[in-house]
Formats: C-alpha cells, sequence, structure tokens
C-alpha cells in the first residue's frame, strides 16, 4: 500500500463527508472534521487496505483485542489448581458474573450458557472504553488525524455489538424454545390458527387474537429498536465522555480534568455492564418468554 | 440512512469490528474462561469429595472408637477374670506349697529329733562310758594306794549302782 494510494483514499473520504456537508446532512464544516486533536462524530480512517479503511477506532480495537489474548494467555498459561492472586480475581469476577447473571435469568444453567457471550461483551467494551481514556489517544496525531480512537466511540464499533446482541438473543431463543414458538412471538401465526377453532368457545378470541398478531409485528419494531438502543447508548456515552474529557483538559489541562478521568473510568464499567446485562436481559427473555405458553 | 451516514457508519468496518468481537470471544472462551471454570469446578468437585470423605473418616473413626471400646471392654472383664482365675490358682498353689513346706518342715524337724535324740543316746552311752573308765581309772589310783582288794570291789560295785540309779 503506497502513501499516493492513502492519501486518495482519504481525500474520497473526505469528498463523500463534504459532500453530505453540502446536501446539509452534517452541519460541522471539514476544517472541523480535520482539525488536530478535534472530535467528530466518525471515526477518521488513517490508512487504507485495498479499498478498505483503517480508522482510528478501528486500530483502538486491534490494540484492544490484542491486550485480551495476553491476557487470555497469561491467564492460561499461570493456571493453578491452587491459585495466585490474579487467578484468585478472576475466579472471583467470574463467580461474581454468575452470582450476577442468575438473578437475571434465575437459572445457573441458562447463565452458564450466554455467559461466555455475556463476559466477553463485557471486556470487549470495558477493555475499549479505557483505552480510549488513555493519555495519547485522540491527543497523539497522524497526518492531522488522532491516530488513536476509543473503539466504543465509534458507532460502527457499538452498532455491529448491538446487532450481534439482538441476533444471538434470536438465535438463543430459538435454540431453547424452538424456531415455530420463537417466530411466533414476531410472526404470531399461531394466535390466527387458533381463532376458527375457539371461536365457538370463546367468541372473543376474534378481537384478542388478532391484537396478539399486530403486538408480535411491533415486537420487530422493538428488536431494531433495542439494537439502535444498545448502539447509541453506549456510543452517545463514551464520545460524550472523550468530548468532555477534551473540552476540561483545553479548559485547564494540569489537574481539573482528573476528576472527570476517574468519573469517565467508572462511566467505563457501567456501560459495559448495561451493555453485556442488556444482552442477557434479551437472551433471557427469548428464551423464557415462550416457555411460559410451552 | 442517511443518519449512518452521518455518524460514518460503514459496512465493512462493522464486519471488521465484529472480527475482533469474535476473535475476544473465541479467545476468551478458550484460553481464559473454560480452562479457569474447568479449574473451579475441579476444585470445588475435589473440595466436594475431600468433604464427604473427611465426613466418612470421621464416622469410619466414630466406628473405630466404638469397637474399641467395647474390645477394651472385653479386654477388662478377660483380664480381671484372668487376673481373678490367677488369685485363685495362686493361693491354692501358695496352700498347697505352704502345706507342703509344712510337712517337709514337720519331716525334717522330726527327722532331726530322731537324729539329736539317737546322737544324744550315743553320746550319754560314750559318755558313761568314758565316765565309768574315767572312774575306774582314778579309782584304781586311788585304790592302788591303800584300799585292800575286797573293799576296793565293794567300793567298786557300789559306786557303779549308785551310777546306774
Amino acid at each position: 500500500m503506497s502513501a499516493s494510494a492513502t492519501e486518495q483514499n482519504r481525500q474520497n473520504d473526505n469528498m463523500a463527508l463534504t459532500e453530505q456537508n453540502e446536501a446539509g446532512l452534517v452541519e460541522h464544516t471539514e476544517a472541523e472534521n480535520s482539525h488536530e486533536g478535534g472530535h467528530t462524530l466518525f471515526a477518521e480512517p488513517i490508512f487504507h487496505i485495498a479499498d478498505f479503511p483503517v480508522t482510528n477506532s478501528l486500530l483502538t480495537s486491534w490494540i484492544a483485542v490484542f491486550f485480551i489474548i495476553i491476557l487470555s494467555l497469561v491467564i492460561r498459561t499461570r493456571l493453578k489448581k491452587i491459585p495466585s492472586g490474579f487467578q484468585s480475581f478472576m475466579e472471583r469476577v467470574i463467580e461474581g458474573a454468575w452470582d450476577m447473571m442468575d438473578m437475571v435469568t434465575g437459572s445457573r444453567r441458562k447463565s452458564e450458557q450466554a455467559f461466555p457471550i455475556v463476559f466477553s461483551i463485557f471486556i470487549f467494551i470495558l477493555v475499549n472504553n479505557w483505552l480510549g481514556l488513555l493519555p495519547g489517544v485522540g491527543a497523539i496525531t497522524y497526518d492531522g488525524y488522532p491516530l488513536l480512537r476509543g473503539g466504543t466511540a465509534d458507532l460502527n464499533t457499538t452498532l455491529a455489538l448491538g446487532l450481534f446482541s439482538v441476533v444471538a438473543a434470536n438465535i438463543f431463543g430459538i435454540v431453547v424454545v424452538g424456531t415455530w414458538s420463537h417466530l411466533n412471538k414476531f410472526i404470531n401465526l399461531k394466535a390466527l390458527i387458533e381463532i376458527p377453532k375457539k371461536i365457538i368457545k370463546e367468541p372473543t378470541i376474534v378481537l384478542i387474537n388478532p391484537i396478539h398478531f399486530f403486538v408480535g409485528l411491533i415486537e420487530i419494531v422493538s428488536e431494531i429498536a433495542k439494537i439502535a438502543s444498545l448502539s447509541f447508548r453506549l456510543f452517545g456515552n463514551i464520545f460524550a465522555g472523550e468530548v468532555l474529557l477534551a473540552s476540561i483538559s483545553a479548559m485547564m489541562a494540569f489537574g481539573v480534568p482528573l476528576p472527570f478521568m476517574f468519573l469517565e473510568i467508572i462511566v467505563g464499567i457501567i456501560q459495559a455492564l448495561i451493555f453485556a446485562v442488556l444482552t442477557l436481559v434479551y437472551f433471557t427473555i427469548a428464551s423464557t418468554e415462550h416457555e411460559a405458553h410451552a | 440512512m442517511e443518519i449512518l451516514k452521518l455518524f460514518g457508519v460503514d459496512w465493512r468496518l462493522m464486519i471488521a469490528q465484529l472480527i475482533n468481537f469474535a476473535v475476544v470471544v473465541v479467545v476468551l472462551w478458550w484460553f481464559a474462561i473454560k480452562p479457569l471454570t474447568r479449574t473451579m469446578q475441579e476444585r470445588s468437585r475435589e473440595i466436594g469429595k475431600g468433604l464427604d470423605d473427611a465426613k466418612h473418616a470421621a464416622e469410619r473413626l466414630d466406628e473405630v472408637e466404638q469397637e474399641i471400646k467395647g474390645k477394651l471392654q472385653e479386654t477388662k472383664k478377660t483380664a480381671a477374670q484372668i487376673l481373678e482365675e490367677a488369685k485363685k490358682n495362686s493361693e491354692i498353689t501358695r496352700q498347697q506349697s505352704t502345706e507342703k513346706t509344712k510337712q517337709e518342715v514337720e519331716l525334717i524337724i522330726a527327722k532331726a529329733k530322731l537324729q539329736i535324740n539317737s546322737e544324744k543316746e550315743a553320746m550319754v552311752v560314750s559318755a558313761r562310758q568314758a565316765v565309768a573308765a574315767l572312774v575306774v581309772d582314778a579309782l584304781h589310783k586311788i585304790l592302788s594306794q591303800g584300799v585292800s582288794k575286797d573293799l576296793d570291789q565293794k567300793y567298786i560295785e557300789k559306786v557303779l549302782k549308785e551310777f546306774k540309779k
């Protein structure tokens, strides 16, 4: 990949954004997009691999993945039957997570089934959130753009995670309660089929079951809303945090941003926890609601 | 869809982030969660087994203690019986030996008495003889100087008679 090709791609990206600006869709100016150390709503491409733009958020995510791989290998290699300090800490975290998940699922078996996904979501988001707070992230620039940007301060990351969360919850629901039962939650054919069967015994079914069918259709919308709420909540909180820190640092670089840094550390944990718990709630809803019908 | 463009949403970046997340899931599951949970389960299983074993051991210990108590009491009884029998036997033996010793002592005393008597008699006889011989010798010496043969004879006989008395 040559430097000229990268520059060309960047110019293309900027041209696309300029077009959006001209169309009145993006209110910030090109200068805002490219200013050094500034915060844009989107992650800036740092370089390109063929046509694929590698953004500063993607770079941070790769670092996060690398860090998690190292952490996992450390856990694997230092694993002992009689746990050391670090292993004890990890075991406590896992046991705490299981207990917390049990409160949501109401069943240890379900908690154990959902645990790998939910815990991975938590760790991935947490590491990305905290990496975004490290000194240098957002401050070190490359060709006028921040070299690194919090992975979760990019809607691409949060949207991908939100999409994964909702799709995985539905797959989990299908696996646990069966395809027919799960799909009837959205397209409630069962309710329509029941009408001719029970109409004599329960004449009110003519009114009730079409409502059930319509509620099913609304459920489809709610699934999309789940993706939007998950992704925008996380993105909004983390992006706002970064903007807040940048603004405070711009006003007073020393000392003053410190309480806000602590605040953002807590926000990082809370947002990771909220995302993971909501994912677990979706998993639980997908697997329990239909059990009652069964 | 325009709002997605505003936020720079790009399906290729989303797929890249999904791949990142998939790597995280696989790595965390394979290298951290699975071995860690397996170790925790193995440990809790071993602790459970240890507790069970300890419970069994305590129960077994109680049983053994009861057995020991029972056997100890039995042994005490047996020992008491043996001691009683030994006492009886020793008493009998002692009585027998005492009896035997008494008899032997009596026998020895009797033998000694007999021996003493016989020795005494022999001594008396021998003493008499010796005295008689002495007397005879003495009288001979005395009488040889002035007493007649008849008187001497009479005197001797008289002395002998008195001596015999």
